[in-house]
């Protein structure tokens, strides 16, 4: 009887009475004496399940009618004590378990605003009453942890398998019915509450589980075609390629072809040199052999300045370095030399372990993080950059799909407080005060992976180990992600920020491989950039089989096809003094879309650089007699490509009237102001 | 009510029910805001809840009499819009948490505090886009002279988001951003069109809004009729100076103008009131006293709307993010005091002469009908026939509804 036991420990003498009537008429409970009974497996689970414990019932902030359960049942001994304390007890009533209002309201034998949720022979019910029956302990029996869960598809149902260790070693149990099931994407496949999953559509969904404080997910497929009209001849694959097309394959989706050289060498100039190629380098390009070209043209662009000063930029955004001007106090310009550090990161060859070890490892007023004061902003910066996880969520509330609590936020933050004196000289770490309770917070590493930081470490080295090594490869897998996102213009994981179970890469095994290989290279930037643009990947068209229809084309959200995206603002003013070969002295186009529009026709930027003297369209004019060749330069100058048979016919004859130079200016802003230069295809 | 709308809407009336649901008729009466946002935080007690009992050090040097909304104690330099007060809704108990400019204006514009992962979207770009119209030429959500931070789109697409006009139209020949065409731009932009239609259309999502904008630019600026909605020196010269010929008068006459060609919400963003020093001289003295500016044209508004008919279907608010300390600080100005603070509205869908809540004798707190930031946000969308049911989705597709549930509009003013 050891439940009956445990109820003498936590009742007051009538729930002993009560256990003990309640154990004579249910042999069910008494059967069970060994088995070891925890309200966080056998009691939460129910309220998370039945709904109870949702956002918009009783889990809110401020509860629901005077009753409040954490979110998702995330903090059982908080759910407890509401059940079973609050009100002096009144909500169990332990000598008649139906009379008790926790049981009568979900029956709805008493007004209950959440309707009714039981039915009196559902099991989920039976456990409850059961469990009043059994005078409503917190524990009882055996004292067991829960080590994880397991979670397996098969047969088209998703099983739910969690590890309980004790003293006695380890069991397992089948939780699939007591586990909270959702699916990233319901319009693939959607689990039902006994596991069961309904297919919907064609595509991936990964099913998750939670059970206690786990989370585990794995994917469902559903191709969207049987067949994959791979050619043969494929030998040569490099592994991204190789893993990406076995993707395709998984999904059943054609890949795009790969797009026409000249839209690729545009891209290829675009993103590692930050503008379009010059006709001269054009002509370059396709003087080399055809299987070369790409590969020398890439190792090219990755040792120009030009590739320093791009993904310099980049590498600045990544770490969230303000802009200048974002940070001015009182007309002071901050964190100067932080900007001139960033600013030659790529150029100085520093891997981004480095680069993160510097960030997070030296003193001084220029650290990237240092401009925020509240050791939790200090925290969320270290989450999000480091490691692509947004970690605020947790500041507020435990998040059922986190990985982490309040209290690890909060533990986690106290290693970013300020160093502060020492007795005797010098400094010594920080320490983080529990805003609104004062009590001083000991701090803790995020539970991310089992690996314990070396002793002897300071506050600073430990983050700078925890996000290099401790982390379980994220370190990798974040700026993988970012790398892949700025050179095919999609993360594989959506918003890179905010890494987590619930947003897994559209391809995890391509993003797994690129994180091994980064990491294997010692977190070489230019490596991982090299093989991400010489990749199929990267190459592939961004033409849509039907211009009428571009929306809900499966073949972009799985990365089977390119999207075309428009050029930043700055990225689009530099581009027109590329082509020009002029300084404009005008700011770039502003974000706002129309507000960019009405620039670009009306401000006179594009006019600005074609009047310029020496400009590039001037040059055409002045050397090139001939009117048909001189649409061919224009086109070659400023798409890249020649004009096609219907747009010289159409185009020649304007440069044919009698001012062609003037014309030639009308034209060449036509085609700089046109759909396709603002476009990277 | 004038004659003319009056027989529009009375001929209108009995067939409505019939044709449409209320929802329905409020959309399509496309119905519109103008927000005139005083940065910086206006002090209550010297504008609109004035303390005429409380001792100087709280009622300060400012005199407050009694408007035309009784009750409603409103400072002797807001002579005119003390007698329009019977036409109007006033809020006199608006309270929050938020202390800090940015957090407090983000509480009011958005209706709700920050969050560290979320930025939500201001009342301008909900209800500017509510019935969103991909064929509509005209900028839905306008900014003069341009938007606050938290005015803009927060999580929605940044096409939501404000079209600002960049200066400001008091100023002598004003002009919008990069309206007015250069010259000789016939040719290029013919030769423009051609170029995008050889092209052969949009690859990608992205590339036709780019198209659907450079459509709008086209029309709003070639057309010297339409480029003239912007254009305040259309107005004639005497209405010019009935609003006032400073930054907020031309704005508000702007933002009618605006509004009267089909923008669904203009944010004025009338800056400098974050007065912590000498406060009198601060809001009645400099060129124009804010005080006059704000009589003047908020005034001159509502007597323009309501001349043209558009009263029915305009909104007005004249808000802020916070109220000024009751007690004056040692540089006799007054600093930021979140727990009250004042609003005043009027126009569509609104009641006339109604006062909302009432603060303590020293104007420290709400002690009747207290009115959150939220509770507002929900009344001005609720006003405006807004669809308050949706759910807005952010960028990874979480919804978020345009109201939350601790949201309450004040029913008592609603029409």
């Amino acid at each position: 009887m050891g439940r009956i036991g445990q109820v003498s420990r936590i009742g007051p003498m009538i729930s002993r009475v009560a256990a003990l009537v309640c154990a004579a008429f249910a042999p069910g409970v008494t059967a069970q004496a060994a088995v070891p009974f925890h309200f966080a497996h056998e009691i939460s689970p129910i309220l998370a399940k039945a709904g109870c414990a949702a956002a918009e019932c009783h889990g809110t902030a401020t509860g629901q009618g005077g009753f409040k359960l954490s979110l998702f049942s995330g903090d059982p001994r908080e759910d407890y004590e509401a059940i079973r304390n609050e009100l002096d007890g009144r909500r169990v009533d332990l000598l008649q378990p139906e009379e008790s209002l926790f049981l009568r309201k979900p029956l709805r034998k008493l007004k209950h605003g959440g309707g009714r949720v039981f039915k009196e022979d559902d099991p989920f019910y039976r456990t409850l009453r059961d469990w009043i029956a059994a005078g409503a302990p917190y524990e009882a029996g055996p004292r067991e942890e829960l080590g994880g869960i397991d979670l397996t598809i098969a047969d088209g149902r998703a099983r739910v398998v969690a590890r309980f260790t004790s003293d006695a070693g380890t069991r397992t149990r089948d939780v699939t019915e007591l586990s909270l099931l959702s699916s990233t994407a319901e319009d693939v496949a959607k689990p039902r509450d006994d596991g069961g999953i309904e297919l919907a559509g064609p595509g991936e969904a990964w099913i998750l589980a939670r059970f206690g404080k786990f989370n585990a997910r794995a994917p469902i497929v559903q191709p969207f075609a049987k067949v994959n009209p791979e050619k043969p001849g494929e030998s040569e694959l490099s592994p991204l390629d190789a893993a990406w097309l076995s993707r395709m394959k998984e999904l059943g989706l054609a890949p795009a072809v790969a797009a026409r050289p000249h839209t690729l060498l545009r891209r290829l100039y675009f993103d590692l040199a930050g503008r379009p190629p010059s006709p001269f380098e054009t002509r370059a390009f396709f003087d080399l052999p055809e299987a070369t070209r790409v590969a020398a043209t890439v190792d090219r662009l990755l040792a120009s300045e030009e590739f320093n000063e791009v993904f310099g930029a980049h590498v600045a955004r990544w770490f969230e370095v303000p802009e200048p001007g974002m940070d001015d106090r009182n007309g002071v310009g901050r964190n100067t030399e932080l900007r001139r550090f960033f600013r030659t990161t790529v150029k100085n060859g520093l891997s981004l372990t480095e680069i993160a070890e510097r960030v997070l490892t030296e003193r001084g007023p220029d650290q990237a993080w240092r401009h925020l004061s509240d050791p939790r902003d200090r925290a969320e910066y270290f989450g999000r950059t480091m490691l692509g996880m947004s970690i605020a969520c947790a500041r507020c509330h435990n998040h059922p799909l986190d990985r982490w609590r309040r209290e690890e936020h909060l533990q986690f933050s106290a290693y970013f407080a300020d160093p502060r004196p020492a007795p005797g000289g010098g400094m010594m770490a920080g320490r983080f005060f529990l805003p609104g309770e004062g009590r001083p917070i000991e701090p803790a590493l995020l539970p991310i992976s089992a690996k314990r930081p070396p002793a002897g470490l300071s506050f600073e080295k430990e983050t700078a180990w925890f996000a290099l090594e401790g982390s379980g490869g994220q370190f990798a897998r974040n700026f993988a992600n970012r790398v892949f996102g700025v050179l095919v213009g999609k993360p594989l994981v959506a918003s890179p920020d905010d890494h987590r179970l619930s947003n897994p890469a559209v391809h995890e095994t391509v993003l797994d491989l690129l994180a091994k290989e980064f990491q294997a290279e010692g977190a070489d930037l230019r490596q991982l950039v090299r093989t991400i643009a010489v990749s199929r990947v990267y190459a592939l068209s961004s033409e849509p089989p039907d211009r009428g229809n571009l929306k809900g084309d499966p073949a972009l959200a799985y990365l089977a096809r390119r999207e075309a995206r428009p050029l930043a603002p700055a990225q689009f003013k530099r581009a027109v003094e590329s082509v020009l070969g002029v300084e404009i002295d005008r700011p770039a186009p502003p974000e706002s879309p129309l507000a960019r529009q009405l620039y670009v026709m009306n401000s006179g930027l594009i006019q600005a650089g074609l009047e310029a003297p020496g400009n590039q369209v001037e040059a055409i004019f002045d050397f090139q007699p001939d009117p048909a060749e001189q649409l061919q330069e224009l086109f070659r100058l400023i798409l890249t490509r020649p004009p096609t048979e219907r747009e010289a016919k159409a185009l020649l004859p304007t440069l044919k009237g009698d001012d062609a130079r003037a014309a030639g200016r009308d034209l060449a802003f036509a085609l700089l102001a046109g759909r396709e230069f603002g476009s990277l295809r | 009510m004038n004659r003319r709308n009056f027989l529009t809407t009375m001929g209108a009336l009995p067939f409505l029910p019939r044709l449409v649901s209320g929802a329905e008729f409020l959309k399509q009466s496309k119905r519109s805001l103008i927000l005139i946002w005083l940065d910086g935080g206006m002090s209550h007690i010297d504008t609109f809840d004035g303390k005429p009992e409380a001792p100087l050090d709280i009622r300060g040097d400012l005199v407050c009499r009694e408007s035309s909304l009784e009750g409603a104690f409103v400072s002797e330099h807001l002579p005119r819009i003390s007698a329009m007060m019977k036409d109007c809704v006033l809020v006199r108990s608006v309270t929050s948490p938020e202390g800090n400019h940015d957090r407090a204006s983000c509480h009011v514009l958005t209706g709700r505090r920050p969050n560290p992962v979320l930025n939500y979207p201001s009342i301008g770009a909900i209800f500017g886009h509510e019935a969103e119209d991909t064929s509509a030429q005209v900028p839905p959500f306008v900014a003069i002279p341009d938007a606050h931070y938290y005015a803009r789109q927060g999580f929605m697409p940044i096409t939501r988001g404000p079209f600002e006009i960049g200066g400001s139209p008091g100023v002598k020949d004003f002009r919008v951003n990069n309206l007015n065409p250069p010259s000789q731009l016939d040719r290029a932009m013919k030769l423009l069109k051609t170029v995008d239609a050889l092209d052969g259309g949009p690859r990608s999502e992205s590339e036709r809004g780019r198209d659907r904008f450079l459509d709008q630019a086209r029309f709003l600026s070639l057309d010297p009729e339409v480029r003239s909605m912007f254009d305040v020196n259309r107005e004639t010269v005497e209405l010019r100076a009935r609003y006032g010929r400073h930054f907020l008068g031309q704005s508000c006459l702007l933002a009618r103008r605006l509004v009267e060609g089909g923008v669904r919400t203009a944010f004025i963003r009338y800056k400098g009131w974050d007065d912590h020093r000498g406060i009198k001289d601060a809001l009645t003295f400099g060129y124009p006293p804010k005080l006059t500016a704000l009589d003047q044209a908020v005034s001159a508004l509502h007597e323009d709307l309501e001349r043209r008919g558009m009263l029915e279907r305009t909104m007005v608010m004249v808000a802020t993010e916070f109220g000024r300390t009751p007690r004056l600080n040692p540089a006799a100005g007054r600093d930021h005091w979140s727990r009250a603070s004042s609003s005043l509205l009027f126009g569509a869908g609104l009641k006339k002469g109604v006062l909302v809540g009432k603060t303590d004798a020293r104007g420290e707190a709400p002690v009747e009908r207290p009115v959150t930031p939220g509770d507002l946000f929900y009344t001005v969308l609720a006003a405006l026939g807004a669809d308050v049911e949706t759910k807005m989705h952010t960028e990874t597709g979480r919804p978020i509804p345009v109201v939350e549930e601790s949201m309450t509009p004040i029913r008592e003013a609603l029409a």
